[in-house]
């Protein structure tokens, strides 16, 4: 299963991460990581993992093969989601909206190492199936708009949004203005 | 009037439960109609001419029964290259058990035109945690 968390280019914000992967997930019974100043740091090794009794697990210098989520996680996520850019004329600020979309695809998908389970029914027992296109040209309906002009508005489709109000809310990018915003209801042209 | 005869304790169903496997709970080892003869849920997706969960291009088309709603399912390799672009483009053996695999329990079709907005859900049964 792939989490993905957004950060800026400050690596200090790596440790509020590792505590939002907890909330969702629950303590891992082992961090494998490779030797960055971050990971290896007071904040990772003493607060968060004596605290939640994570055992740790270091790679070798310059063998970053060691670290499972390099190797299966990231650089999947970075080769997929240029195909899905490529594929789908995505504009490229919206790389992060893709990587999260691919994480809930390789969520949602079967796996034969889980006996064709989906990682999300492994982990979280329920499972729901996923068939959307990211980037789908939609209508939404945009509640600010008053009376005379149409309510329906073209958008594209950004991926699910999470932990927002009931399930199948997802995120919508205005195709004039390029904002993105939650919307619950669409309809695809 | 209750009748004791029919009532189970509770640790005779939590026993009972307990001793079920996982796919014995969600009904995949049932007998279901695949054609003109019967077969396990579990291989009702195999196609006779290759024995492959996936279907080849001119191979008939089989029943492919789901364990939970035992609803017959159709699928042509057509339609899982089709459904394959909503999965990052997956080869179709993983579309096939994706499918056969997760609930469908969700749809987007009960949105009106004009479009307004909804206070309930319109998949209800999707909160369920």
């Amino acid at each position: 299963m792939i989490n993905v968390y957004g950060m800026t280019a400050n690596e200090r914000e790596a440790p509020s991460a590792y505590r939002d992967f907890i909330r969702d997930e629950g303590a891992p019974t082992l961090l494998q990581r490779d030797n960055s100043k971050v990971q290896t740091g007071k904040v990772f090794a003493e607060i968060i993992n004596r605290t939640f009794a994570v055992r740790d697990g270091l790679t070798e210098p310059y063998h970053p093969q060691q670290n499972p989520a390099e190797l299966r996680a990231v650089k999947w996520l970075k080769a997929h989601s240029q195909v899905i850019m490529d594929r789908n004329e995505i504009p490229s600020w919206l790389w992060f909206l893709v990587v999260r979309y691919l994480a809930d695809l390789n969520n949602h998908c079967a796996d034969e190492t889980l006996n064709w389970h989906t990682p999300v029914e492994a982990r979280h027992g329920n499972s729901a199936f996923l068939q959307f296109e990211f980037y789908e040209p939609i209508y939404y309906l945009d509640l600010q708009t008053s009376f005379p002009s149409l309510k329906e508005k073209p958008g594209h489709w950004l991926g699910v949004a999470h932990n927002v109000g009931d399930n199948l809310t997802y995120r919508i990018s205005c195709k004039d203005s390029h904002q993105t915003f939650i919307a619950v209801c669409y309809i695809p042209l | 009037m209750l009748d004791h005869a029919y009532c189970l304790c509770t640790h005779q169903v939590d026993s009972f439960l307990a001793e079920l496997s996982k796919d014995e709970l969600f009904g995949r080892n049932l007998r279901c109609q695949v054609n003109s003869g019967t077969q396990d849920a579990t291989t009702a997706g195999h196609f006779p001419l290759t024995g492959s969960l996936v279907p080849e291009s001119d191979e008939p088309l089989i029943e492919f029964t789901h364990s939970m709603q035992m609803e017959p399912r159709w699928y042509t390799r057509n339609y899982l290259l089709e459904i394959s672009k909503y999965l990052g483009y997956r080869p179709p053996e993983v579309v096939m058990h994706t499918l056969h695999n997760t609930t469908q329990l969700g749809t987007t079709a009960y949105v009106t035109f004009p479009m307004r907005r909804h206070f309930k859900p319109r998949n209800p049964q999707l909160n369920v945690p």
